[in-house]
């Protein structure tokens, strides 16, 4: 598959291409104020308001260091994430690569581990340049009870 | 006592002795000196007066010869001057002169032959024949004849050859070949019997001789002209001429023997012979004809060439010497026994006085006071000795008595002060003991307090160094200070300097950043492109190829500025790091600017609290200068008071020992005052 490189905490994370729409540079939000940590805020994507979710907060749970390199991925996630209010989610990341093409579901990769809290976190494989774990960008905001918690519908009313 | 001792022990033995014998000797030096002193100069005068008496004769009779030849010279003058050929008038004028002249015994007149022409005029008036020679020429002599009216007679010379060649031939000659006119005096020849000499004058006439005029002497004339000398020296006069003798006063025994003899012929030849040689002065000679000793004179009678010698004996000179001698030696014999017997008279009597003041001095000696005084009368020196033996005695007498009485008492007083010196001895010997305690003590004290001052000295010395390297330190941070201030606004500089690389770094950085946003755009369009060609499918290959150059691009972009913004970046750091370094260390330096003023003050309050404790030094010593000097006179004053101490101590032994030899004088005292005999009356 067709995947798209990031490095949060000096662990090297993929990100599958068909579940991104675009890329796009890191833009200014509008903070949310109270609520979880990996919540930002909002960004204006061309006139469309979308919330901007900080990955390494969910991985590191710690805030992101934007640099030059930094992107902000698009995400299409369908089903009913944010209770069927939204389908495109700005995610935050550190950096970003590719795309390049690998494989996750081959011999060589490892499943993960198991535990709560940790469903988003895919198989890893081993490349050239080290260990890549697979992010499952629904279960990056689904897996997560306190993701569930996010009050969507109170920020997403007009 | 009359003392036995012999003669020349006794005092009058010795002042006789001592008194006499030295006079005696010195009075016969003295006559010793004078008698030949008289001696010597009655020679002297001897010889000087023979001297004189020899030359004044001579001079009498060079007077006479030159009487006679000056009368000759006159008549011969007169002759020249017109008289010649007046005969007559010459035998007058001879006359005359004769009858001056009781001198002179003829005077004779004789012409050359015919000289005045006359000759044949003979026998004329006035001219007797007697006057004429032969041929009738002038030839007169007019001599003194006692006998012969008027006592002169006239006759015509009488001459042999021989003798006329004296008085004729020789004036002659000597005028004929030498033009020499000077009367002559002949030598003594026998003339008609009688001894004479002529003084003869020759006649110049024209230039030629004429004749001669002569005045003649006997030599008895001269004989006796001598004899007066002679008799008035109480001497013998000689006289002779040409080696014969005129005149001789010694007795007739040579007298007339000797006149007219040959002086070599006589025996006083060799006299003679002395004399030529010794004219003027006088000698003693052995007188062939005395044989006794005799004093001679020579002399030279100038006129006619005589030569006189006087005679005397030595031994009438002693005679009269001796007699001078004898009556000085008479007088002084006389006069040392009159001294002597003087002597004796004055010694005896001081003998006797010395007798009795020893008689009396004897007594007292052996402690006899108690005799009586001794009679005396007089007022001389050894009369005055026996008074004051006497008052010595009366004195002695009083003084022993006084002195027993005196050395009972002292022996009293003695006994007391030997007490009371010991007890003085005891006191100043506990006295010294304790200032010498004081003294050691007192010593102690100026040690420590030498000790204390030098500590303080020290002490102060210290302060002061600290001072001087505070100061000194003080002057070296203010350097340090003013260095750092250089280096703080050094380092300002450098910030300025990193702070405008900053701002280029920001600025690249921001050049940097736009192109990494493109590049980012870049990517981002080639990161959206291979995402919507892989959802494209094969429709987008050609896209995703373009797509993927695009990103390659966008990759190289994204890595040069990345490297550019990560090089800036570091940079950035870099100069942040060297400011935030330089901040840091400008802090720091200013913190030690601070510090530095911080530790010039401190140093600066160290030096004002040393020059503070400087004074408080000054003033601890100057006040363990004076303890010093306190503690030094105590000292000092101990010391004086110990050394009184001692100098009591010592005076109090020194007493105590004289009192112990007072108590022992005492008692000799005693025991001599014992051996004194006294009057009853006296204690």
């Amino acid at each position: 598959m067709q995947v798209l490189f990031t490095m949060v905490g000096g662990r090297r994370f993929a990100i599958d291409c068909a579940d991104t729409i675009e890329v796009l540079p890191v833009v200014s939000h509008r903070s949310a104020g109270i609520g979880p940590p990996w919540l930002l805020g909002l960004i204006n994507v061309r006139g469309e308001l979308l919330p901007l979710v900080d990955l390494s907060v969910i991985v590191e749970n710690k805030a992101t260091e934007l640099r030059l390199a930094s992107r902000v991925v698009l995400l299409k996630l369908e089903g009913d994430l944010f209770e069927g209010l939204a389908s495109k989610v700005g995610l935050l990341v550190p950096e970003l690569a590719g795309p390049f093409e690998r494989d996750f579901s081959g011999a060589g990769a490892h499943p993960g581990f198991s535990f709560a809290g940790a469903s988003h976190l895919g198989p890893t494989i081993a490349d050239g340049e080290g260990m890549v774990q697979l992010l499952r960008c629904r279960r990056l905001l689904e897996g997560d009870a306190a993701l569930r918690e996010l009050p969507l519908a109170a920020w997403n009313q007009p | 006592m009359i003392s036995k001792a012999a003669f020349h022990r006794t005092l009058l033995g010795r002042s006789m002795l001592f008194g006499v014998l030295p006079a005696v000797a010195v009075l016969m030096i003295a006559f010793g000196i004078n008698g030949y002193r008289a001696w010597s100069r009655s020679t002297e005068a001897l010889d000087a007066e023979l001297r004189h008496a020899g030359e004044m004769i001579v001079q009498k009779i060079d007077a006479l010869n030159q009487r006679n030849i000056r009368l000759a010279q006159i008549m011969a003058t007169a002759q020249e001057s017109g008289q010649f050929g007046r005969r007559a008038e010459s035998l007058r004028w001879m006359e005359k002169i004769m009858r001056d002249n009781p001198q002179a015994y003829g005077a004779g007149i004789a012409y050359e032959p015919n000289a005045d022409g006359n000759d044949a005029a003979g026998a004329v008036e006035g001219v007797p024949a007697n006057a004429l020679g032969p041929g009738g020429r002038m030839y007169g002599y007019i001599k003194r004849d006692p006998k012969a009216p008027g006592g002169l007679r006239l006759e015509p010379l009488q001459d042999t050859e021989e003798d006329g060649e004296l008085w004729y031939g020789l004036p002659k000659q000597r005028f004929e070949r030498s033009g020499v006119r000077d009367p002559v005096i002949t030598k003594p020849y026998t003339y008609l019997g009688t001894d004479i000499i002529e003084n003869v004058a020759p006649i110049i006439v024209d230039g030629r001789f004429k004749g001669i005029m002569s005045l003649d002497i006997t030599l008895g004339e001269v004989q006796g002209t001598l004899l007066e000398e002679a008799h008035r020296l109480d001497a013998d006069l000689f006289l002779v001429t040409r080696g014969l003798f005129i005149a001789a006063t010694s007795d007739d025994r040579g007298g007339t023997a000797l006149r007219t003899t040959a002086v070599a012929e006589s025996a006083l030849a060799p006299v003679f012979k002395v004399g030529e040689a010794n004219l003027g002065a006088a000698w003693i000679g052995e007188d062939p004809l005395l044989r006794e000793e005799c004093t001679y004179v020579a002399g030279k009678v100038p006129t006619g060439e005589w030569t006189l010698l006087l005679r005397k004996p030595t031994s009438q000179v002693m005679r009269n010497i001796a007699q001078v001698v004898s009556l000085n030696l008479a007088t002084g014999f006389a006069g040392i026994l009159v001294l002597v017997v003087v002597l004796w008279v004055g010694a005896s009597a001081i003998a006797r006085r010395v007798r009795t003041a020893m008689s009396m001095a004897r007594r007292i000696a052996s402690g006899d006071l108690g005799g009586g005084a001794a009679e005396v009368r007089g007022s001389d020196e050894s009369v005055e000795l026996i008074r004051a033996m006497n008052d010595m005695g009366e004195q002695l007498q009083q003084i022993v008595g006084a002195v027993r009485g005196a050395c009972t008492r002292l022996a009293a007083t003695s006994a007391q002060l030997a007490a009371t010196s010991q007890e003085q001895r005891a006191t100043v010997g506990s006295f010294g003991e304790s200032t010498s305690q004081i003294a050691a003590a007192i010593r102690e004290i100026a040690a420590t307090g030498s000790e204390l001052l030098r500590a303080v000295e020290s002490i102060d010395a210290g302060a002061r160094r600290t001072a001087e390297s505070a100061m000194a330190g003080r002057t070296r941070l203010e350097a340090v200070s003013s260095a750092m201030t250089r280096l703080d606004a050094g380092t300002r500089e450098i910030s300025d300097r990193l702070a405008t690389i900053a701002e280029k770094a920001a600025a690249i950085s921001t050049v940097v950043t736009t192109i990494a946003k493109v590049a980012e755009q870049t990517n981002l369009l080639s990161v959206n492109a291979a995402i919507e060609a892989e959802k494209a499918g094969d429709a987008g290959f050609g896209f995703l190829v373009v797509a993927r150059e695009i990103r390659r691009l966008a990759d190289q972009t994204a890595g040069a500025s990345h490297d550019i913004a990560r090089i800036v970046a570091q940079m950035q750091s870099s100069v942040t790091a060297g400011v935030a370094d330089m901040n840091r260390f400008a802090g720091e330096m200013m913190k030690g600017t601070g510090d530095v003023h911080a530790i010039a003050g401190e140093l600066g309050g160290i030096i004002t609290e040393i020059e503070a404790s400087a004074a408080s030094f000054s003033d601890v010593r100057m006040g363990m200068s004076s303890q010093a000097q306190g503690v030094g006179q105590i000292e000092e004053a101990v010391v004086q008071v110990a050394a009184g101490a001692r100098q009591s101590a010592t005076a109090a032994q020194e007493f105590g020992r004289v009192a112990d030899e007072l108590a022992h004088a005492v008692a000799v005292l005693q025991d001599a005052a014992a051996r004194f005999r006294l009057r009853e009356d006296q204690p």
